[in-house]
């Protein structure tokens, strides 16, 4: 096996794991911004992103949108579903402890989940464009072309989601929620309003990710649970409430995953994740990049 | 009492059970043969679920349209009504819902569902608990014979036989064509683990050596390490298996890394209509393995198939092994003369049956081999490439990808 | 009033045929899960720390009595396999729920407890032939006889369980955890080890789920990680417990009949498109009834909201 440990290779694992980690960190943002306003643990964010792969699938068939035009369709639409999904389904139990949102989280990720199966049938679905499977050469190493886009999706959104929370009066309205609830609420914050944009910005991210991911990957309807436990992990290495520390823990992930593959077979690869996880939440909770304050 | 209401609730439910358990018992008169099938119908397999559902129903339509079954016992011709129960992709639920078929439903035989060693294993003890008969396909043999089951039979293909097909298919290549560095890749699941196995003991049987064996992880959404390895090794043939997902990403990124490989030949993940349908064109020169084909010289199999592309809007494999299994069992309770499971068993293990898999023998351990066939994708197609006396079709070997 | 139902079922075998009766069966099923959802409410709804690992437990119950059994240290409806496979689950708990528990509140600790589960699962997969990997083991079934003893010791370890939960809450432990639970910090100042009382509330949640886990392997007699480690195993005692109503003797109860009831009327009506029903029953009861069916009463539901008596 040593006979593969070029330098080439190895740099050529990490860009993929580099590449493909962002995918995880896009979805983790969602969910690390949910869990540090609300302390709900979103456990539907995989199966919406899978909804918005759907949509984005169903986009390019029936009326040949590509998947980038796409976006500028779903994103909008996902963040006004994040806002209706947090009237709906949270203001009730927003403050009645976890558990509740917990199991909402669950049923509705459920009832996801088969409305999609029935919707679109249960098997594999892949969008097949002309840049599906095109690798493009950097610096002698092959880089998928639909990857390199996640990225740099991936990277915009961070930053813009950042600008918004930093320079933004509704943005610091958040901020100001998650930190001190009290105190915000005295002011006059209107504490469901800013859940509602919280879970708006979430949500709007997970339309974003699975638009990433039609283009990259094939999915079906049960893919999308695997994600959100790939993306509590990488909340779990970012810290919660950090945006650039989730997509830098979905990055981290997606390296330790490849790396993994690759040294190791199979299964064990995959619990190497989860042993990294728990070290990481035993060792420092607080995320692995504390440099970066709360959200932001 | 603190949540009276709360209780009220439950007893309700429990009486409802009762009823819909009770119900079952009072029909009167034999009005009609009740054949069980657990299947996943939500869960990771709804989609071959309900595939197998809609086999198991064109068999049960096709049978209901001739009156159905000359049941002697009865006197009279029986129609069949198929008990469908979502087994949720779970053995442990697979287990219960036969249970609640046998015990609610009250019926007289069953058919087998999917995914061994899952949805049939959890069936077959079940069945052997009752005493029913549970008449079943896809099930790898060897487990299947280790539990001595004799209440159920198994119609399923030899994995020696199979495997065997790609190696026949490079003795059969010109010189210019060799086949020199093999890959074998196989996902980490009991299947996996029972394909490579045998894969390895045949390959030295024939001559080839691996020049990459490596197992991956379900669901791995990244092969790219594994693509890496194969192009620095030189890699001319690639044997596959994994579900469709997993066979389509690494496709994909075969394609981005340019890796050009002859033949590449796929189980389990490169049969369906969904890996034409995601790839395209990147999808020609790939092969798979199949139970059956609709080209087929058999009486009804080109029907069926026809069936199925009008349908699903795709080309099957499979399905004829499904519809084929039905008609076993018809044939089976005609000869046995009643629908009591001890004497329909034996009917099956005694008697010789025609189908669209064509002529069918059980043996006296209860399983009945069929060919595996191995099938080319072309233009859209799986077009039948082995058992070669049954196609004329000849294996493409595949240009590099720049070249296609 | 409970020793109705007490005599009822323990009669029903004998009324009913139990090889034959669909109602024998369903009843053994809602037993097992009225057990393992005891287990979590002790750790979850009176201790206030919320495991999604249950499921480890569980499988490891129902390998350790399969791998005794198939070694030969144990046979078939074995107490001594039983009992091993409560207490192997429950020293588990106490090995990773000292490090857990004590350094993990809350979300985290319920993160943690997941990581485990899964860690777990794949241990078992790469067992080899100790554990027989991904197919796991076969255990012979023809040594089945009857339902009887099934039903009888399912009903057995619900009783069991709730009756020993029962005494827990009413011995100082459960004021402990009762505690714990309400304010942690005040009940650490006043004098009580909460790590202590976390960590048995943890380990006897284990032994009760192992023994679940236990009579689950008995029954099914295919042992594999797919099946004993799925997520099903760690979300079912979370659902049952707080949809009946969690911190409770009886919720459990209540939310195990009502859940497995549920889900398998909805299962024969709606072959396709049940789990959008469960989800949507889910969700609705969640909204409405946050703290579980037990506290149902006609008057609250259309009178104002009933104060909540200090639970979470």
């Amino acid at each position: 096996m040593s006979d593969f440990l070029s330098f080439h290779t190895l740099s050529q694992i990490l860009i993929n794991g580099l590449l493909f980690g962002t995918m995880y960190g896009i979805a983790a943002i969602g969910v690390s911004l949910i869990f540090g306003t609300m302390q709900i643990i979103f456990i539907a964010q995989g199966s919406l992103i899978i909804l918005a792969a759907y949509i984005s699938f169903w986009l390019f068939l029936l009326l040949f949108i590509d998947p980038f035009l796409s976006i500028l369709i779903i994103v909008p639409i996902f963040m006004l579903l994040g806002g209706g999904l947090y009237q709906v389904l949270f203001r009730k139990v927003a403050y009645a402890g976890k558990n509740p949102s917990l199991l909402i989280a669950f049923g509705f990720m459920i009832m996801l989940e088969n409305l999609i199966s029935l919707l679109w049938t249960p098997n594999t679905r892949a969008i097949k464009t002309s840049y599906t499977a095109y690798g493009i050469e950097m610096l002698g190493l092959q880089v998928s072309f639909t990857r390199l886009v996640a990225f740099v999706l991936a990277m915009l959104a961070t930053v813009v989601v950042t600008f918004f929370l930093k320079r933004t009066l509704m943005g610091k309205a958040v901020r100001a929620a998650s930190e001190d609830l009290g105190a915000a609420t005295m002011i006059g914050i209107g504490t469901h309003w800013v859940n509602s944009i919280t879970f708006s910005i979430g949500i709007g991210l997970a339309g974003l990710a699975g638009v990433a991911t039609a283009m990259t990957f094939p999915f079906d309807p049960y893919f999308g649970f695997i994600f959100s436990l790939k993306a509590l992990i990488a909340v779990a290495f970012g810290g919660i409430g950090s945006v650039w520390g989730a997509l830098v823990g979905g990055i981290l992930l997606g390296v330790i995953e490849s790396l993994g593959f690759f040294f190791l077979s199979g299964v064990w690869a995959d619990g190497i994740s989860y042993v990294v996880f728990l070290l990481v939440l035993m060792l420092k909770p607080e995320g692995l990049f504390s440099g970066f304050k709360r959200i932001a | 009492m603190k949540g009276k209401f709360a209780w009220y609730v439950v007893s309700l439910i429990l009486v409802l059970l009762v009823l819909m358990a009770t119900g079952a018992a009072f029909a009167k008169e034999k009005k009609e043969i009740l054949i069980g099938t657990n299947l996943p119908m939500t869960g990771i397999l709804a989609g071959v679920g309900v595939e197998q559902k809609w086999a198991y129903e064109q068999a049960v339509n096709d049978l209901n349209k001739k009156g159905g079954i000359l049941v002697k016992e009865y006197g009279k011709k029986l129609p069949v009504k198929l008990v469908v129960a979502d087994d949720e992709s779970d053995p442990g639920k697979a287990a219960a819902v036969v249970e609640r078929m046998i015990k609610m439903d009250k019926v007289d035989l069953l058919l087998g569902g999917f995914a061994a060693p899952f949805g049939v294993i959890p069936g077959c003890v079940t069945a052997e608990k009752y005493k029913k008969y549970y008449h079943t396909s896809i099930c790898l043999i060897p487990p299947w014979l280790e539990q001595k089951f004799k209440w159920s039979t198994l119609f399923f293909f030899d994995l020696g036989q199979g495997c065997d097909i790609p190696y026949q298919i490079w003795d059969s290549f010109p010189a210019s064509d060799k086949i020199t560095k093999p890959a074998l890749l196989m996902e980490d699941s009991f299947d996996g683990r029972a394909f490579s196995g045998i894969f390895r003991d045949l390959a030295k049987k024939h001559g080839y050596t691996f020049a990459l064996d490596e197992p991956w992880a379900i669901g791995q959404k990244d092969y790219s390490s594994l693509v890496v390895k194969a192009k620095s090794l030189g890699v001319d043939a690639i044997l596959i298996f994994g579900a469709d997902a997993d066979c389509i990403t690494f496709v994909r990124q075969m394609k981005e890394s340019k890796l050009n490989v002859k033949y590449m030949h796929g189980w389990k993940g490169t049969w369906a209509g969904e890996f034409w349908n995601a790839l395209g064109k990147d999808a020609q020169y790939i092969l798979c393995d199949g139970f059956w084909s609709m080209d087929f010289p058999y009486p009804g199999a080109k029907e069926l198939g026809e069936r199925y592309v009008k349908k699903f809007n795709k080309y099957s494999v499979s399905i004829g092994a499904l519809y084929g299994l039905c008609q076993i069992l018809w044939t089976a309770i005609e000869k046995a003369g009643t629908l009591d499971s001890a004497k329909v068993r034996e009917a099956v293990l005694a008697n010789e049956f025609d189908t669209v898999m064509g002529k069918v023998k059980y043996d006296k351990d209860g399983v009945a081999v069929f060919l595996s066939t191995a099938s080319q994708w072309w233009d859209g197609k799986q077009m039948l490439v082995y058992p070669f006396d049954r196609t004329t079709w000849k294996v493409k070997v595949a240009p590099p990808w720049d070249k296609r | 009033m409970l020793i109705l139902p007490m005599v009822v079922f323990a009669g029903l075998p004998f009324i009913v045929d139990s090889e034959s009766s669909y109602l024998v069966f369903f009843l053994f099923v809602t037993f097992i899960n009225i057990t393992i959802v005891q287990g979590w409410n002790l750790v979850g709804g009176y201790a206030g720390q919320v495991s999604l690992g249950q499921h480890a437990f569980f499988g490891l119950g129902a390998y350790i009595t399969a791998i005794t059994w198939l070694r030969g240290l144990t046979g078939y409806f074995d107490p001594l396999a039983m009992i091993l496979s409560g207490f192997g689950a429950a020293i588990l708990a106490i090995g990773v729920g000292i490090p857990l528990l004590s350094k993990l509140r809350g979300d985290y600790f319920a993160l943690g407890t997941l990581g485990l589960g899964e860690i777990l699962r794949v241990i078992f997969t790469q067992g080899g032939t100790l554990t027989g990997g991904s197919v796991g083991l076969l255990l012979p079934s023809r040594v089945y006889e009857s339902m009887k003893p099934y039903y009888f010791i399912s009903l057995g370890l619900a009783v069991f369980a709730t009756i020993a939960i029962y005494f827990i809450i009413k011995s100082h432990i459960g004021k402990a955890l009762i505690a714990t639970r309400d304010d942690e910090v005040a009940a650490e100042a006043s004098g009580i080890h909460t790590l202590k009382y976390k960590v048995l509330a943890f380990s006897i949640s284990a032994f009760l789920t192992g023994l679940g886990g236990s009579l689950q392997a008995y029954y099914l007699f295919h042992i594999h990680p797919a099946g004993f480690f799925s997520l099903k195993w760690a979300l079912y005692p979370i659902l049952m417990s707080i949809m009946g109503g969690a911190g409770t003797i009886l919720g459990p109860v209540i939310g195990a009949f009502f859940l497995t009831g549920v889900f398998e009327l909805v299962n024969i009506w709606l072959p396709e498109g049940h789990p959008i029903f469960s989800g949507g029953l889910i969700v609705v009861v969640m909204l409405f009834l946050p703290n579980g069916l037990i506290r149902l009463r006609l008057k609250r539901v259309i009178g104002k909201k009933g104060e909540r008596r200090g639970d979470k």
